[in-house]
């Protein structure tokens, strides 16, 4: 309930890297998480788990005391699933491993380097340390890789693999080269004096993106399976739309096609209509294109429908392949609350930029669909619908 | 070097590198049993020893280590084969 409070109170997590010494790069300022003590893990299981499961090991111990299931042992653990998505996995300790390597020898690699930096690592960790026996996977499209996880969590429902799965995303990308990385390719910003101003999606003054760690966890359960607990859902995933750009690595199709194309697909799976769409958590990524292109994808889905839009990453940055799980769990949050979170950082609106943004104040919802859109570099559109439950 | 500095340097790798609780640490511990390490474990404590001795440590000299006690009984003799014969 913190993330649902610092919503509403245009809280920040934005600030100067403390993972690393950044003094002299481009970039020093990311979206850094201080994971609780109560939710961390042991420090003999943290010394051999990269911080990317790290992070998804508490995102899931707080999806499980959310669902009400105190004690995995009293569910059929065989049918209970898990597929958590990721950008660039565990990226501290891959980069460890190179430079150990590099500098060390063969001799110098301590024998965890190849399961803590693996990408399906977090997947594994809490089907390993829950018992999970279901189907257990991961699923890497970069920026959508949260929400393609939620997809795919729903499929495995759908076609009767699982009754519950444990879906999300996770990434800890502070670190040199990732960092560095992105803002070799521009799509940093660099507004270091600024950190709580740095992300400001549909801002007309927006220079890049703010990049972060993070994870989220959501339960997804099917009716039967919520009955038979006697547990009320948060929301109903109705539906949901995929699609690829077919265009370009790191560039939106110049027309959003891709992303438009996404979101009318997710009202035909929801069986809705521009019309009842009631807020879109949007991609808003803070870059000059993504959230120019986004904004004349959503006009072109909703037509004269119009929706109001908010964007979870003016708060957090961009936590890559967690977003679109971060952002399913505010757009549910939303839905429950009845309430939308304002777009942090958005005094002055991009003149180009024709969208029913949410600013300043948080917005009264009226029950609808909620959609959250996560767009990602290889060009993977995809959306979420969520329905009051 | 003699026992008791030999089980204070596996005590410091133990504790401060793999994060085992000081209290479990005794020379009678059983690595698998006792301390709960997977071959995982054994493989990151060997090179973690190394860091500390500042040499080579041979699977040959670990394969049958069960305990605490043989880890600082094998270090010892290493130490004392690799000593040379003209300072002994």
């Amino acid at each position: 309930m913190e993330f649902h409070a610092a919503q509403f109170g245009g809280r920040s997590g934005v600030r100067a890297i403390r993972s690393y010494e950044a003094a002299g790069d481009g970039v020093r300022i990311a979206g850094e998480v201080d994971i609780p003590a109560d939710m961390d893990l042991a420090r003999r299981e943290a010394l051999k788990t990269d911080r990317c499961t790290r992070l998804a090991a508490a995102a899931t111990r707080q999806a499980l005391e959310d669902a009400n299931i105190a004690d995995v042992s009293e569910l059929d653990r065989a049918r209970v699933g898990v597929v958590i998505g990721s950008g660039v996995g565990g990226a501290t300790s891959a980069e460890q491993n190179y430079l150990t390597y590099f500098r060390e020898g063969p001799d110098g690699l301590r024998a965890r380097a190849i399961p803590m930096a693996m990408i399906n690592d977090a997947s594994a960790w809490v089907a390993i340390n829950y018992g999970f026996r279901g189907p257990c996977t991961t699923v890497a499209t970069a920026c959508a890789s949260g929400a393609d996880a939620i997809v795919a969590g729903y499929q495995m429902i759908a076609l009767g693999e699982a009754d519950i799965v444990l879906a999300g995303g996770t990434d800890a990308p502070i670190t040199r080269t990732i960092v560095s990385g992105f803002d070799k390719l521009g799509a940093l910003s660099r507004r270091n004096d600024d950190p709580a101003g740095a992300s400001r999606p549909f801002s007309a003054d927006r220079t890049g993106f703010v990049i972060a760690e993070g994870s989220a966890v959501v339960v997804l359960e099917s009716e039967k399976s919520a009955r038979a607990r006697g547990v009320r859902a948060h929301a109903e995933l109705r539906g949901f739309g995929r699609t690829s750009d077919a265009h370009h690595v790191t560039m939106p199709h110049p027309d959003g096609r891709g992303a438009c194309e996404a979101m009318l697909q997710a009202l035909r799976s929801a069986d809705a209509a521009p019309g009842d769409v009631r807020m879109v958590n949007a991609h808003g990524t803070s870059t000059t294109l993504n959230d120019a292109i986004e904004a004349r994808a959503v006009r072109a889905a909703l037509g004269t429908a119009s929706a109001p839009v908010t964007a979870t990453k003016s708060l957090i940055g961009h936590t890559l392949g967690a977003a679109g799980a971060i952002e399913a769990v505010a757009t549910v949050q939303a839905l429950a609350s009845g309430m939308i979170p304002p777009v942090l950082n958005l005094e002055d609106v991009d003149p180009e930029i024709e969208l029913d943004l949410v600013r300043g104040e948080a917005r009264k919802m009226a029950p609808g669909l909620a959609l959250s859109n996560s767009f990602a570099f290889g060009g993977h559109n995809v959306v979420l619908a969520f329905a009051p439950a | 070097m003699d026992q008791t500095e030999v089980f204070s340097r596996v005590r410091r790798v133990l504790e401060d590198e793999l994060g085992v609780p000081g209290d479990r640490i005794r020379p009678d511990a059983n690595l698998r049993d006792d301390l709960e390490m997977d071959s995982l474990d054994r493989v990151e404590f060997v090179t973690a020893m190394e860091g500390e001795l500042g040499g080579r440590i041979e699977s040959s000299q670990v394969e049958q280590v069960r305990t605490i006690q043989d880890v600082v009984d094998a270090v010892v003799a290493a130490s004392r084969d690799q000593r040379p014969s003209a300072a002994s």
